[in-house]
């Protein structure tokens, strides 16, 4: 009864309250406790709908539990919890606090039952996630939070007036799946939760804004904006065909900015973008099949992916670098961080025995069950650009290439412990598929272990690994950025700041100095008009000051006289 | 690289290749399910074209120096 009363995400939000209150040695096991709480209540739910209430004319339903909801929240609050233990180290409140309202949001997002609260719930996680990129203190993730911020606006603004447009035609608040033929609503509310997706062409704040937030918050961000969206669109969604076609383009794209990029949060960023295109991909597929692939590729997907932030994480906290073209023989340092991300790496590249395997295997069996022979191609080729860059480039120049660093010190166990969470489950839903098969919605084994299959990614595989150390000097790190379309807004941005902004700032600011300058003077004037001639600004008049000396009075006294009786002389001649 | 890393690439290509010659029986769902060691071309030729198109994008269009949003 219990569980049923309690909506698992105002427990954060109240959690998120109470931590400051802590003692501050405490405050990061509460988190902890706190995320395991949720996970205990997200796991005791029934099915149904809870937390019934009135507001504004509409019905409006906090918590709506099925199976599609409830596998989302327990992967939320289990790597909530997680990424806790990882961040055991970590003293700041303002962080913790963000982070558990964060996860609220992400957890409200999945167990709404309603658009409105959809929305309230999906505006927390943009504002709190905000904080985790300002939190890092540089300018740079400064301007980068500004930019995530303005995205999310706009993003959420679409999402919201989508509603209120659906709302128009006479829709209802409740969630419901949606059509293409629903019109204008129903695409804005897609463009909406495209942004938080990152569907490309609206995936450029990701790569932005992931690799300069705190390591803490880059863990939560890479688990929660992007999967919750992938809920929506799975709830909402299915069966788009246009998500099809977004959903390879992005697998691709984002396979490629990551075998380029330098920074190891970059990469993993534009690997989040195409991981997630094959959720997408597999939601405008639509088929069950397809949309446990989806489900399931999504919660493997924050299983592997936060433990390769968690390592690529500890690397930069001992290190305090993150770019391959500044690190290297790493792996005498930290053999365990390296083995722990190899886990994660072998899962995303979907190698047999890991769970990226399971999901992957979901996608591309719906994939091939509806005919779509190039979605499969594309999809495995995407496979191959992710073993390639996040499972080979990756560990190679951070790890093992260039001299054995002996100076940088070893990780901390708390960050060992946090990163073992999340490779077990990998591992285990790799070996046994019906952990994560009973947890989908649709319950679709997809019998990854088949021959074909294994022998395909065993292929595909192997034969990318010889290619790759053959060319692997073509793909040796070099400094330098990549752009992406967020040139058009970074770049340009620049030149309308510079135009809209600068120019009348300079104007305005010599203005108000000449003004200033002006307004000084003649103050100067009016204490002291003496000061035109004596050109000294500060003094004050006083008659004595300017009272000529008394020699001098005397001397024209005296030549007076002289020339007076001079005068009176000459005259007299 | 060392001898029995090259061993263990070469065994798991050696199964998974036998795996498809001897035991496999799919059904023909693609165009390709009929062409022998379609994967093993696919991946080396595969991993070959990205490795060449990144690095074709990369030289031509999309990097730039690290101060590059600042320089305004």
């Amino acid at each position: 009864m219990l569980f049923n009363t309690l909506h698992p995400a105002l427990i954060m939000v109240l959690a998120a309250l109470l931590l400051p209150l802590f003692p501050r040695k405490g405050r990061a096991f509460f988190f902890v406790g706190v995320s395991l709480l949720t996970l205990a209540l997200i796991a005791g739910l029934r099915d149904g709908s809870h937390g019934l209430l009135e507001a504004f004319g509409y019905s409006l339903t906090l918590c709506k539990v099925d199976a599609l909801s409830r596998v989302f929240g327990l992967i939320f609050a289990f790597v909530a919890a997680a990424g806790g233990i990882y961040a055991l180290h970590l003293k700041e409140t303002g962080q913790q606090v963000s982070a558990l309202l964060y996860g609220a949001g992400a957890i409200g997002v999945t167990f709404a039952g309603d658009l409105f609260t959809l929305f309230v719930f999906w505006e927390l996680m943009a504002v709190t996630s905000t904080y985790l990129i300002w939190a890092r203190g540089s300018e740079l993730s400064y301007k980068a939070g500004i930019r995530y911020l303005l995205y999310h606006a706009f993003g959420g603004g679409l999402l919201l007036t989508g509603i209120l447009v659906l709302l128009r035609q006479g829709g209802d608040v409740s969630i419901i799946r949606l059509s293409p033929e629903q019109g204008l609503g129903a695409w804005l509310m897609l463009a909406g939760v495209a942004v938080n997706a990152a569907i490309t062409p609206l995936h450029a704040w990701l790569a932005d804004a992931y690799p300069k937030a705190t390591v803490t918050g880059t863990l939560f961000m890479s688990a929660f904006t992007t999967k919750s969206a992938v809920y929506v669109l799975a709830r909402i969604f299915p069966g788009w065909e246009i998500l099809i076609t977004l959903g390879v383009v992005m697998a691709l794209y984002g396979v490629i900015y990551a075998v380029l990029a330098d920074d190891m949060r970059e990469i993993l960023s534009y690997h989040i973008i195409c991981q997630v295109g094959y959720m997408v991909a597999a939601v405008g597929i639509g088929s069950t099949m397809a949309i446990d692939g989806a489900v399931g590729h999504a919660i493997n997907n924050v299983l592997f992916k936060t433990l390769m932030f968690m390592a690529v994480g500890s690397v930069m906290l001992v290190t305090g670098q993150s770019r391959l073209s500044k690190l290297g023989g790493l792996f005498s340092r930290m053999p365990w961080v390296f083995y722990l991300y190899m886990v994660g790496a072998f899962s995303i590249s979907g190698f047999p025995l890991f769970n990226g395997f399971i999901s992957k295997s979901t996608i591309i069996g719906a994939a091939t069950a509806a005919h779509m022979d190039w979605v499969v191609l594309a999809l495995l080729l995407a496979s191959i650009g992710t073993f390639v860059s996040v499972g080979l480039k990756l560990p190679y120049y951070c790890w093992l290439y260039g001299k054995k660093d002996e100076k940088t010190p070893s990780v901390p166990l708390a960050q060992h412990l946090g990163m073992l969470l999340l490779a077990i489950p990998c591992v285990l839903i790799g070996l046994y598929p019906s952990f994560l098969v009973n947890l989908m919605p649709g319950r679709v084994d997809p019998h990854a272990y088949g021959i074909a299959h294994v022998s395909e990614m065993g292929q595909m595989l192997s034969l990318a690994f010889v290619v790759f150390w053959l060319m692997r000097k073509k793909l040796k790190p070099k400094a330098s950025i990549l752009l992406d379309l967020d040139w058009f807004y970074r770049r340009h941005g620049n030149v309308v700041r510079f135009a809209f902004i600068e120019i009348p700032n300079n104007f305005f600011d010599a203005c108000e100095r000449g003004v200033d300058t002006l307004a000084r003077k003649l103050s100067d004037f009016a204490r002291n008009p003496m000061v035109i001639f004596s050109g000294i600004p500060d003094a004050e008049y006083t008659p004595d000051r300017y009272r000529p000396k008394t020699q001098f009075l005397v001397l024209v006294f005296i030549l007076i006289i002289i020339m007076t009786v001079a005068a009176v002389w000459i005259a007299n001649i | 690289m060392k001898i029995w890393h090259w061993l263990l690439v070469a065994a798991i290509f050696i199964f998974s290749a036998g795996a498809e010659l001897f035991f496999s029986h799919h059904e023909a769902h693609h165009w390709w399910s009929g062409i022998p060691f379609f994967f093993t071309l696919f991946g080396a030729l595969g991993s070959l074209a990205l490795i060449f198109l990144c690095k074709f994008i990369l030289i031509h269009f999309i990097a730039k120096h690290e101060d590059y949003y600042d320089a305004l």
